[in-house]
């Protein structure tokens, strides 16, 4: 059967609802006797608290509860964090401060009020006395001697350390014929979803279980932490994940307003809602990023590379979340790019900081992999003189190499890296560019050509890899009526996978897709799942769902063979019937359904209904890969860099729904070019942010950017049946680099090699008038 | 982050603008936003402020200390202040000079700030306090002169 949704740019099911305004987010949920929590949070990087004054805030009107950290401490458990590193030094993290605190907006007490208003009021009338203690914000100097120690139980800021080598690196950097050394710098990011966060909880008759609505990508993880921090039995949890305004990481955890809410619903009986501010947002949601990169690159005259060192300093924040400990060990198995690179060494030291805590971000570890991968070639081959096409193609694995094993430990699924720079450099016309470049030149202006050839780690995961299991589960259900139900334990929030999974159920059953219905986020409809992200809901999730396809599809054959007196070998799915091979007789795929539910003629040891959930665990993640090209022209005067154009070749293995993917692939590449040239969380020397609102932290806007020319190239993926990569983070891991190689390649007739990022105009202006003054 | 700057009272001499610069009820009359500046010790003040920065406002607590006074020509002052919009502190050098009659002030100081008022606008608060200072000494000049 020819699949009739499966590959079209099919529109999402989603949009209507979220564009009339029809649904509704955390916010939109009000229940009866809800009351409002506010937290009043921390106002010094690192100070002790030597008194909480509540009683103002109690006495206001409204209020209706105050709690501080000794009660939290005694009655909820600690912030989880996963990672099973050696010498992992895990501090104690309470929901709220206890003695002291060590970061800007870390949660000392929460209010409960009648309206979100009144709590916000009692919130700033809590008295805290502070003893300010030095802070320290730069994650080198907090791993030295005499550094102020955030964690008074450790001795000192290193959170861990950790590291590898694989092959002989030494070896391979004594027969170099050149070394190129550089320092990169991967700034601290915010992932600013348009919905912050937002949790309810209500104790809810008959069962008596805690009904947690939260605004996550992973409904049933949190329901399991919530309820061993609660201590509710997980029988009596459950969370629902409504319509989720974006999460790029951010909503990948477990937050101490999550714990508090449920406090707080368990202890006064009654309704209990945040929502987090924008202010909040900025200063207590993870941030991204914050990786300091020493990279040695080991080459011949040719441009083939011998070996790699990189050192990473990873500034993880004040306190673990999550997987904050996990992202930057990451980076070292991304490493080695889209190349082969024969020996890697691969150290890191993760630090303390009085800052909020960095973890999952977008891509997670491997934009800044693929960030120090893609500009130490580019330097490597402006060093020896190469194009840096010519550089990257030298070093590229063939096609017939896959799987192929990487110097990071991991076994690249399959790739054709050459075919996607090769459509790259058609579709930009690199040649016409260079001549461009030229042209331009001599009238004395700046532009510039970039580089990316990225691969990425995608479909999380393997369980080995991860650390509370790398599979996902589904359920299908054919109803009575003919109707289908899909229940998935992925969350989407954004991703349309009520499209996509539909397009997929629909083909494999011969049915349409308005027959369709997925579920998603509600723990008590869905399998017990793991969550969405790491470009894993369609790539783990969609086979999960594939799979128990499968065991209906066998198990309606049987029917369907029983029915037409043949064998289920012989019968295959058409549109609406099923058929037996080579005869044009067949039983419609309503009969079959009928015939399942009353169960009067049952096939021999064939069981009435027609219901499978499987759990798939795939064998090893799937790595994307493609070409980005990014041309910059400068303002000489401002120093302001304009992308211009951009081409991006993705091959993120088979497509279910070009529409979803390019939508994916545009956000990625928006948030990539932002890390480039726009975004940055900045904390002064005293720990305070000052990055704290939308009018200092720079979010792009749609005119900042050229319409993108995205193509693809298609290389299945073996690890999953349906041969999909995922393309959840590609287009952010991609597209940084060619944005960087381009500013850099626009300024090379100045000597220049290299910028931080965020490519400021204020930083090349510098460059331009002191270029011009030597 | 630095504040500096100057101010000339105009036809009044430095004893009257001394005065008037150490004397905390003419000090409130003219400090914007001042609520209470109640003297609790030796040239230690207590004060009751109210301002806001773009979208960030609120009553800050804190006290004022004048010290190293050298009567007409300068002394130094020390402020902290904290509330619900978080806190600040400053350290600043007041001198003054005679210039045919008239009174020459010049201030310089560092001001540092932590909390939501630090988040929100760490570029507007330097001028929003050279604002502040500016009707101070507006204010004080039209007192003097009145």
């Amino acid at each position: 059967m020819k699949p009739r949704f499966v590959g079209q740019p099919i529109k999402r099911k989603e949009d209507p609802r979220l564009v009339t305004g029809a649904s509704a987010y955390v916010d939109d949920i009000v229940l009866p006797g809800m009351l409002h929590m506010a937290v009043a949070r921390s106002i010094h990087a690192h100070a002790r608290i030597k008194s909480i004054d509540t009683s103002r805030a109690s006495k206001l009107p409204g209020v209706r509860a105050v709690v501080t950290g000794e009660e939290i401490a005694a009655n909820c458990g600690q912030l989880p964090a996963a990672g099973d590193i050696k010498n992992m030094k895990r501090p104690v993290h309470h929901p709220l401060a206890v003695g002291k605190v060590r970061f800007v907006g870390e949660p000392i007490a929460a209010v409960l009020a009648t309206d979100a208003y009144v709590a916000r009021d009692a919130a700033e009338l809590i008295q805290i006395d502070y003893e300010e203690l030095p802070a320290v914000t730069n994650p080198e100097k907090a791993v030295q001697q005499g550094s102020p120690i955030l964690h008074e139980e450790f001795s000192d800021n290193v959170a861990y350390s950790f590291g590898w080598e694989n092959g002989n690196t030494e070896d391979g950097f004594s027969k170099a014929d050149t070394v190129v050394k550089q320092r990169f710098i991967n700034q601290r990011l915010a992932p600013v979803s348009m919905e912050p966060r937002g949790v309810i909880a209500a104790i809810r008759m008959p069962e008596n279980e805690l009904v947690v609505w939260s605004s996550t990508q992973v409904p049933h993880l949190l329901k399991t932490q919530l309820g061993l921090m609660l201590g509710i039995p997980e029988n009596r949890m459950r969370v629902i994940a409504p319509e989720v305004g974006g999460g790029f990481g951010s909503k990948l955890n477990v937050y101490a307003e999550e714990a508090l809410v449920g406090y707080l619903a368990k202890k006064v009986g009654q309704p209990v809602k945040w929502i987090e501010s924008r202010r909040e947002n900025m200063a207590g949601t993870i941030h991204g990023r914050d990786q300091i990169n020493d990279v040695e690159l080991a080459l011949k005259k040719d441009g083939t590379i011998l070996a790699m060192k990189l050192k990473v300093i990873a500034d993880i924040g004040a306190y673990y979340q999550l997987l904050t400990a996990i992202i930057p060990t990451l980076t070292g198995l991304l490493a080695p790019g889209a190349y082969r690179v024969p020996a890697l060494k691969f150290d890191l030291v993760a630090a303390f900081t009085n800052k909020m805590a960095t973890d999952a971000y977008r891509g997670a570890g491997r934009p800044e992999a693929t960030y120090l991968i893609e500009r130490i070639i580019d330097i490597a081959a402006r060093k020896l003189g190469m194009d840096p096409v010519d550089i990257r193609r030298k070093n590229f694995p063939k096609p017939a190499e896959f799987p192929f094993q990487t110097s990071g430990g991991v076994f690249y699924d399959s790739a054709n890296y050459e075919k996607a720079l090769d459509r790259a450099l058609e579709v930009a016309d690199y040649k016409g560019l260079r001549k461009k470049q030229a042209e331009l030149r001599k009238q004395g202006k700046y532009m510039g050509i970039g580089f990316s050839s990225y691969v990425e780690i995608c479909a999380m995961g393997p369980s080995i890899a991860m650390a509370s299991g790398g599979w996902e589960s589904g359920t299908v259900r054919i109803e009575p009526t003919g109707t289908v139900t899909v229940s998935t334990g992925a969350s989407p929030h954004g991703q349309g996978q009520e499209t996509s999974f539909a397009q997929i159920a629909a083909d494999e059953l011969g049915i349409d897709m308005e027959n369709v219905t997925v579920l998603h986020g509600d723990t008590a409809r869905t399998p017990y799942g793991i969550g969405t992200f790491g470009s894993r809901a369609t790539a783990v999730g969609g086979t999960a769902m594939y799979l128990a396809l499968q065991d209906l599809k066998e198990k309606m054959k049987k029917f369907a063979a029983h029915m037409l007196e043949t064998t289920p070998g012989n019968i295959e799915f058409e549109v609406g019937k099923l058929v037996m091979t080579g005869t044009a007789r067949s039983v419609s795929f309503m009969d079959v359904v009928t015939s399942a539910y009353v169960a009067k003629k049952l096939p021999p040891g064939v069981e009435p209904g027609l219901e499978a959930t499987r759990f798939f665990e795939p064998s090893n993640f799937t790595f994307p890969f493609g070409t980005h090209i990014c041309v910059v022209e400068i303002d000489e005067e401002t120093g302001e860099p304009k992308v211009v154009k951009y081409v991006a070749v993705d091959d993120c293995g088979n497509v279910i729904n070009p529409l979803l993917v390019e939508g994916q692939v545009h956000g990625g590449i928006v948030q990539g070019i932002s890390q480039a040239l726009y975004e940055e969380v900045v904390y002064d020397e005293n720990g305070q942010l000052l990055s704290g609102t939308l009018m200092d932290y720079a979010v792009p806007r749609a005119h900042d950017f050229p319409m993108f020319e995205l193509e693809r190239t298609v290389t299945p993926s073996p690890v999953n049946p349906m041969g999909i990569k995922g393309a959840g983070e590609a287009g952010t891991i991609g597209s940084t680099p060619s944005v960087v190689n381009a500013v850099v390649d626009a300024l090379a007739p100045l000597g220049v090699t290299h910028i931080d990022m965020p490519l400021r105009p204020e930083k090349i202006w510098k460059i331009l008038k002191l270029g011009r003054a030597s | 982050m630095r504040i500096e700057g100057q101010f000339l009272f105009d036809a009044i001499p430095p004893q009257a603008a001394w005065n008037f610069l150490t004397g905390p009820d003419l000090i409130a009359q003219c400090l914007p936003g001042c609520e209470k500046l109640i003297k609790t010790g030796d040239d230690t003040y207590e004060m009751t402020l109210k301002i806001g920065v773009g979208a960030i406002r609120g009553t800050f607590t804190g006290s004022i200390r004048l010290h190293d006074l050298n009567p007409i020509s300068g002394y130094r002052m020390s402020v902290t202040g904290s509330g619900a919009p978080g806190f600040v502190k400053g350290e600043g050098l007041i001198q003054l000079g005679p210039e045919a009659g008239s009174t020459q002030v010049t201030y310089s100081g560092d001001v540092s700030a932590g909390g939501p008022i630090a988040s929100v606008g760490q570029r507007m608060i330097s001028g929003a306090a050279r604002m502040v200072i500016d009707q101070f000494f507006k204010c004080a000049a039209e007192k003097l002169a009145g």
